[in-house]
């Protein structure tokens, strides 16, 4: 077996791992002869049973006390805080969208009163305007006809005055010219004229 | 080409060495420390150490990797085994679970650092274990479902009376069998292990020796099988460290199971 | 003799977890959101199923 497994070949080693486990059971049985395997090795030996157990009780009990419960407290502690900060967020995040929310009814409620606010004050400015307008026209109106009303007064009164002072003055001038010598022509003449501007007074 | 002459030499020397002899007084005393008390010590000191350290720091805003790593542990053994096993009231069995793995844990990591000895690679330690989970349940179960019930409940509910006992009796060396195997799964594992790691590395070391002693064409063939040994060395070794966490992760799911079969219905 | 038996006894074992392991992984590709606890019952399953080749381990170093 061993002058063969010389070569080295992987098969080898292989078969070599069977011969090594049939090589250590003689062993096994050797060291049960000295007392350190066999079934020796499964009884446990008090000199290593008690400080093991010693030692394992005395861990159980300061890890136990003193350990494990602050670390698995601590881990707790993170796990609640993280909840708690996540329920806190999701809270804030409904908050702020019922604000967010409020404030877009808000913010339309307030757009679609200036709008009103704007139309109010046109259709205001509209009648305002249309009110003055009416009014101005009605006054210039009223002004041309109380214009038109003294102008027609006064043209009467000075129709009136000046047939008045036509009348005196062509008596003055009659008298004056009664003082004269009146040819038959001159006299036609006078009449005539006299005549022609009493009707162009007239057509005034 | 007597190379593997040696061998049967060598393991008696490997497992002379995994017996662990004493330190401190003589092996006929039924008193003395040996070298895996001593490992098992250094492993309890590492734990308080490390528990201490992880107290002092914990705070509301996770920080450092070292916390992180026990918080995680902490917080799987408590989620999987602890509430996922045992379900409500879990918490008051927490401090056992933890205890427990982080303990086994220690001492199987240890014990994989080459020249230490896992303290879990003993039976006194192992069976001082499972002897104290086993009082655990067992106290437990009396104290939740009262002495009478606990025992009669150690046998199937509804069947017929000699069959009732017939299985009562069977169940009743399951259940101290409970405390056996708690303690050799775990003590076989490691000292399997070691066992098979020390032999990979002897045969390493064997098939080398040629090669030191007398360079010739044959020692440079042992040689190469050498290289095959110490592959296969470091692929156990890496099956280890897989073995020494999920053999204490074992230990502590079956307590968990233990407690949680001994509270009844 | 105490070896091959060990061997014999491990062979039950052996079979025993390669079914569970290949159920489990089974499991967990049909229902991935319950690999926690199927892993857990698989090294439930395991752990007892290497109680019986413990079983035949400490036999065979008795016998």
């Amino acid at each position: 077996m061993s002058a063969k497994s010389v070569t080295g070949s992987k098969v080898l080693s292989v078969s070599l791992l069977a011969s090594v486990s049939a090589l250590a059971a003689p062993a096994i049985a050797l060291a049960e002869e000295e007392g350190g395997g066999g079934i020796g090795l499964l009884i446990p030996k008090m000199g290593e049973f008690l400080p093991a157990l010693v030692a394992f009780l005395v861990l159980l009990l300061i890890l136990g006390k003193f350990g494990w419960p602050i670390i698995v407290g601590a881990l707790d502690k993170r796990a609640a805080q993280i909840k708690d900060d996540l329920e806190k967020a999701e809270a804030n995040r409904i908050e702020t969208e019922r604000i967010l929310a409020e404030h877009k009814a808000q913010l339309d409620e307030a757009r679609v009163e200036a709008a009103q606010i704007i139309a109010d004050a046109k259709s205001t400015g509209e009648a305002v305007k249309s009110e003055i307008t009416a009014k101005a026209q009605q006054e210039a109106e009223n002004m041309i006809a109380k214009a038109n009303q003294a102008i027609e007064a006064q043209k009467k009164q000075a129709i009136a005055e000046l047939q008045g002072s036509v009348a005196d003055i062509s008596a003055s001038v009659a008298g004056r010219l009664i003082g004269h010598d009146l040819t038959d022509a001159e006299h036609l003449k006078l009449i005539e004229r006299y005549v022609a501007e009493a009707g162009s007074l007239d057509a005034n | 080409m007597g190379v593997l002459s040696d061998l049967p030499e060598h393991i008696n020397e490997l497992l002379e060495d995994l017996g662990g002899g004493p330190v401190i007084g003589s092996g006929d005393s039924w008193f003395y420390i040996s070298q895996y008390t001593i490992w098992m010590l250094i492993a309890a000191v590492v734990l308080l150490v490390i528990v201490f350290a992880a107290k002092k720091r914990m705070a509301l805003v996770p920080q450092g990797r070292f916390v992180n790593a026990v918080e995680y542990v902490v917080e799987f053994i408590r989620r999987d085994v602890g509430e996922g096993v045992i379900g409500h009231g879990y918490e008051k069995h927490l401090p056992l679970l933890l205890t427990i793995f982080f303990f086994i844990v220690i001492n199987n990591i240890i014990g994989l650092i080459p020249g230490c000895k896992p303290g879990t690679g003993t039976m006194g330690v192992t069976f001082a274990l499972a002897l104290v989970v086993f009082i655990y349940f067992n106290w437990f179960g009396i104290k939740q479902q009262g002495l009478g019930t606990y025992i009669k409940n150690i046998g199937p509910a509804g069947v017929i009376l000699p069959l009732f006992l017939l299985i009562w009796c069977i169940e009743l060396v399951s259940l101290f069998l409970r405390l056996i195997t708690l303690a050799v799964r775990l003590f076989a594992n490691m000292y399997a292990g070691h066992i098979v790691m020390g032999t990979f590395a002897i045969l390493t070391t064997l098939f080398l020796t040629p090669l030191i002693t007398s360079f010739s064409a044959g020692a440079l063939g042992t040689a190469t099988a050498s290289i095959g040994w110490m592959l296969l060395l470091v692929a156990m070794y890496l099956m280890e460290c897989l073995v020494a966490v999920i053999q204490a992760y074992v230990f502590t799911l079956l307590t968990a199971v233990y407690i949680s079969l001994a509270r009844g219905h | 003799m105490n070896v091959i038996g060990y061997g014999l006894a491990v062979i039950g074992a052996g079979i025993g977890i390669g079914i569970a392991c290949g159920k489990a992984s089974e499991a967990t590709a049909r229902q991935p959101e319950m690999q926690g606890k199927i892993f857990t019952t698989f090294i439930l399953g395991a752990a007892f199923m290497e109680a019986l080749a413990l079983i035949g381990f400490v036999v065979a170093l008795i016998a």
